[in-house]
């Protein structure tokens, strides 16, 4: 796994995994609560599920203990099995978005390799965002979760 | 940026000063860390474009650089390293349940 930062407003990071590009665009799409972190939420309580509906203009959408839906994404592009993309709605204040609040913009691209699919996302337009990140203090922490997860990844493989 | 926050010790200088700006001493009585050391993991941090400093009076008080979009590249650095590697890891648990 590469992740690697421009110094302009874009974050890239790929991965390489054992399945067909069907398989991973389908987990990354339709299984995205099957991996996505727990902590990672807007509404308060806790993280029930995460989906995201399966065409352009669609709800990237999370649902909390309490039955709550919040929408936090739209869907820019539905091309299984090589594309997904998303305009990501959440901003500095990491609070519930407006469905026309400014967005950046996440692209994931699928390609079959001979033992896989090269996965790799490119999250730009960043500093649509503009200035601050409040929120940054919790995912720096490292308080298990990120480096444990890299450890599982390592033991998973 | 991940290297320059890829050491524990800068890791919780920078969350240090997430929580408020602070001097190389008030850091240094927070941590098990000497001020020269802490001096240069600011230098690193500083380098990177994630923190900046203002001089007041005779001291240097360091702070969390929000103005630049470094913070905000940090971010989402780690949130998709973390998040991809999970991806991965349901990926491959998929595959061995559903071959």
């Amino acid at each position: 796994m590469t992740t690697h930062t421009d110094q302009d407003s874009s974050v890239r990071s790929s991965i390489h995994v054992a399945v067909p590009p069907e398989r991973a665009f389908e987990v990354f799409t339709s299984g995205i609560d099957t991996w996505w972190i727990r902590e990672h939420h807007l509404l308060p309580g806790e993280l029930k599920e995460v989906g995201i509906d399966p065409h352009e203009g669609g709800r990237l959408w999370e649902q909390n203990d309490a039955g709550e839906v919040c929408a936090w994404g739209r869907v820019l592009t539905w091309d299984p099995p090589r594309t997904f993309a998303f305009a990501w709605l959440i901003g500095t204040d990491w609070q519930p978005p407006a469905p026309d609040a400014p967005s950046s913009r996440v692209t994931v691209t699928f390609t079959p390799t001979d033992t896989g699919t090269q996965v790799d996302l490119v999250h730009d337009r960043l500093d649509a965002h503009g200035p601050g990140w409040p929120g940054m203090r919790a995912s720096v922490a490292g308080e298990g979760g990120w480096p444990t997860l890299l450890q599982r990844y390592g033991a998973a493989v | 940026m991940l290297e320059a926050l890829g050491d524990g010790t800068r890791r919780t200088i920078f969350e240090l000063l997430a929580a408020g700006p602070r001097s190389v001493a008030q850091i240094a009585d927070d941590l098990p860390v000497s001020r020269p050391a802490v001096s240069q993991h600011l230098k690193v941090l500083k380098e990177a474009g994630l923190v900046s400093a203002t001089a007041m009076g005779t001291r240097r008080v360091y702070a969390v650089d929000r103005e630049g979009l470094a913070a905000v590249r940090a971010y989402f650095d780690r949130f998709w390293h973390q998040s991809l590697a999970a991806f991965a890891q349901a990926a491959e648990k998929a595959a061995e349940e559903k071959p």
